[in-house]
């Protein structure tokens, strides 16, 4: 067990940043994500980390150990990889005993190597396989040959580069909440890597979201939900496509009092709670604001709590709820609604949210002001 | 729902009743003809050398008779080679080579193949040892490390592209002054050359089979490089190696060029013997050649056999991406 703390962890790949000064603190034994899209950065934080990388600049604390310098294998990490990177030429017992019989230091002897084998095994639910070739193995079984197989060295820290995208969902879903519960069975740090925001949020304490090598935001999953430090996060988090509309503000007094809807200019939102987004605005300009489909709903077109009309153009049943997509001044904008009251295509219809679900970013920066 | 419901007789497949036409009849005869032409064609001068080496010295290429199976097969002709004394040839009263040659009662058999087979055996084996442990290394310090940059892999090809005749004779002189010459060893090192670009390029795209998680896991559960390479990527390409070294072994074994002028008498090789195998009195002893070069097929044959398995999966390696 141990904390992570990466210091200004900088990798750069010749012209390429791929991690440009990365902070983060990973307390221990809990379960962080590192999230975004590919090529942001996310597995080469995780191979500086197990040490397969150097890092260009910066240093990694295990503790208040710097560790930049120790080899992979003294680090006391499990990795597990996206494509299981099992040893197809060997048994599943062979497998998981390869971490302890590599060992060059404290070699365990052959009973206890075997009771560790069968415990592990046991904990993953591969008691009845131990004599099978991997090689014959499922998907499904080959990951959790890889789980066992980092878990069996009881490292001080768990790594695992997105270990379910290549598994059907439906034993992808049983395996995120099986890795939550070993994770809090036995108090292991974990690290995350995924691209997948629901694999994420339903399964992290923390989690990092990064972009282009940078980190946009480090909280909880409540909080990258509710407050999304800027547009790219608002954007990135959320199972449905976030709305984003263009907004102008109007200043009184020297002040931005309201946020009117570029798309109908008539409705305007009282902005005056959010510091951020009225100071040092004079004139008029423009904004950006979001609210998420979940917080929207679909009402009469002519109802007094509509705020934008919208067109319908395609529906998505997803069981529960429909995806309705709609399009508003050439904008698309999509809603969460019940099946049984399911619109037409090319409805015409009013969205309506409530101005407490609406943030504001800076159409420059990108950042949330609130 | 739609398809639920729909009646089963829609969802039979739709069958129709067998036409009889000439094509249909003519094609499968056709077909196999062809076939057939192509294996007679391909499979007639094996079946020459194996019917020539079990036929006696007077059926060999008597005027104006051929024989398309030996009359009175006799094994003289692998005992000859093999420098087996028989006297079975005699009691039949039939002629024999070593009789032709006087070489039967002790006096040296001129067509004992057996220190040219050894020869053979020993430069083919060290060459395609010399070749695998260069190639193999090489192979994957580009396949995994993108050794030597990205022309490294065409400029090694490129050794194969002249042709092994244009440096023999300066190679010929190099060898003679460093008393490699007609030495098996000496020719092992120069099959390890000539054949060590075929086992990088080979070796190197089942290397790149093998994704970089693999030696990258065991790195991380304490591997070294070299631990990594040995115990986790190189087991996983044995299909491919076990291949690499059938290829390259045939190779070394079938030369006859590069034997022909890098050895004399000491370190002749079973091929250069057999071209040389015909004495004054009889011509062309196409019997003990046809013998030797049946023995000569045996060892890649055998290897080919007992690697069978890894070679199948070796030979369609990277045919299927995962």
């Amino acid at each position: 067990m141990a904390k992570i703390t990466l210091d200004n962890l900088t990798k750069h790949f010749g012209d390429l940043h791929a991690v440009e000064g990365l902070n983060v603190d990973v307390p221990h034994g809990s379960f962080t994500a590192l999230l975004g899209p590919s090529g942001c950065g996310k597995t080469t934080t995780m191979n500086m980390i197990s040490g397969l990388e150097q890092p260009t600049a910066g240093e990694i604390y295990f503790d208040e150990f710097p560790i930049t310098k120790l080899e992979p294998g003294n680090r006391n990490v499990g990795f597990v990889f996206q494509n299981y990177a099992i040893f197809t030429h060997m048994t599943v017992y062979e497998n998981l005993a390869f971490g302890l019989r590599v060992k060059k230091k404290d070699k365990l002897a052959k009973a206890d190597l075997d009771k560790r084998v069968r415990s592990v095994a046991d904990t993953v639910g591969l008691s009845a396989a131990l004599d099978r070739n991997a090689s014959r193995l499922s998907v499904n079984d080959m990951q959790k040959v890889a789980l066992g197989r980092s878990m069996i060295v009881e490292p001080a820290i768990f790594l695992l580069d997105e270990p379910f995208s290549n598994l059907d969902s439906a034993f992808r879903a049983y395996m995120r909440t099986e890795l939550k519960r070993i994770q809090h069975e036995i108090g292991q740090t974990m690290v995350y890597v995924t691209h997948d925001q629901v694999e994420a949020m339903s399964m992290a304490d923390k989690i990092a979201v990064m972009d282009l090598g940078v980190l946009q935001q480090y909280a909880t999953p409540d909080e990258l939900y509710n407050k999304p430090a800027n547009r790219f996060v608002a954007n990135f988090i959320g199972s449905v496509l976030n709305n984003f509309l263009p907004a102008t503000y109007k200043t009184a007094n020297g002040t931005a009092a309201a946020l009117h809807l570029a798309i109908d200019g008539s409705r305007s939102i009282d902005v005056s709670d959010r510091k951020a987004a009225i100071e040092g605005r004079t004139g008029t300009g423009s904004l950006s604001v979001s609210v998420r489909p979940e917080r929207t709903r679909i009402v009469a077109p002519d109802a007094e709590e509509a705020t934008i009309p919208a067109r319908v153009i395609l529906v998505e049943p997803l069981g529960a709820k429909d995806v309705v997509h709609m399009e508003s001044g050439g904008i698309d904008v999509r809603t969460l609604s019940q099946p049984s009251a399911r619109p037409r295509i090319g409805d015409n219809v009013g969205l309506a949210f409530d101005e407490a679900a609406v943030h504001v970013f800076d159409d420059d920066t990108g950042l949330a002001l609130r | 729902m739609g398809i639920v419901d729909a009646p089963v007789e829609a969802r039979k497949p739709v069958v129709e009743a067998p036409s009889w036409s000439v094509g249909r009849i003519l094609r499968p005869v056709g077909r196999w003809g062809a076939i057939l032409l192509f294996a007679l064609i391909f499979g007639f001068p094996l079946y020459w050398v194996v019917t020539m080496s079990f036929k006696p010295l007077a059926e060999w290429n008597p005027p104006g008779k051929v024989y398309w199976w030996p009359d009175n097969s006799t094994l003289n002709n692998y005992k000859s080679v093999l420098n087996i004394q028989s006297d079975s040839g005699a009691a039949d009263g039939e002629l024999s080579v070593s009789d032709l040659l006087g070489s039967s009662s002790g006096a040296s058999n001129t067509n004992n193949a057996r220190p040219y087979l050894k020869n053979s055996a020993l430069a083919a084996t060290l060459g395609t040892l010399i070749a695998l442990a260069v190639g193999i290394f090489t192979a994957y310090g580009i396949a995994r490390f993108r050794a030597g940059g990205r022309m490294l892999p065409f400029q090694i090809l490129q050794l194969r592209m002249f042709p092994p005749i244009a440096v023999i004779i300066p190679l010929l002189f190099m060898w003679v002054y460093l008393g490699l010459w007609d030495t098996w060893y000496g020719l092992a090192i120069l099959y390890g050359a000539v054949t060590f670009p075929f086992v990088v390029w080979l070796m190197r795209s089942f290397f790149q089979e093998v994704p970089r998680e693999i030696s990258e896991a065991a790195i991380v559960d304490g591997c070294t490089q070299w631990g990594a390479f040995f115990k986790a990527v190189l087991p996983q390409v044995k299909g491919g190696l076990a291949a690499t070294a059938l290829f390259v072994f045939i190779l070394n074994w079938s030369d006859f060029l590069i034997a022909l002028v890098m050895t004399q008498d000491k370190a002749k090789t079973a091929p250069v013997f057999l071209s040389s195998l015909q004495g004054g009195g009889t011509g062309q002893q196409y019997g003990v050649q046809a013998a030797l070069a049946m023995i000569l097929i045996l060892p890649p044959a055998i290897f080919g056999l007992l690697i069978q398995r890894y070679l199948v999966r070796g030979l369609t390696f990277g045919a299927i991406k995962r």
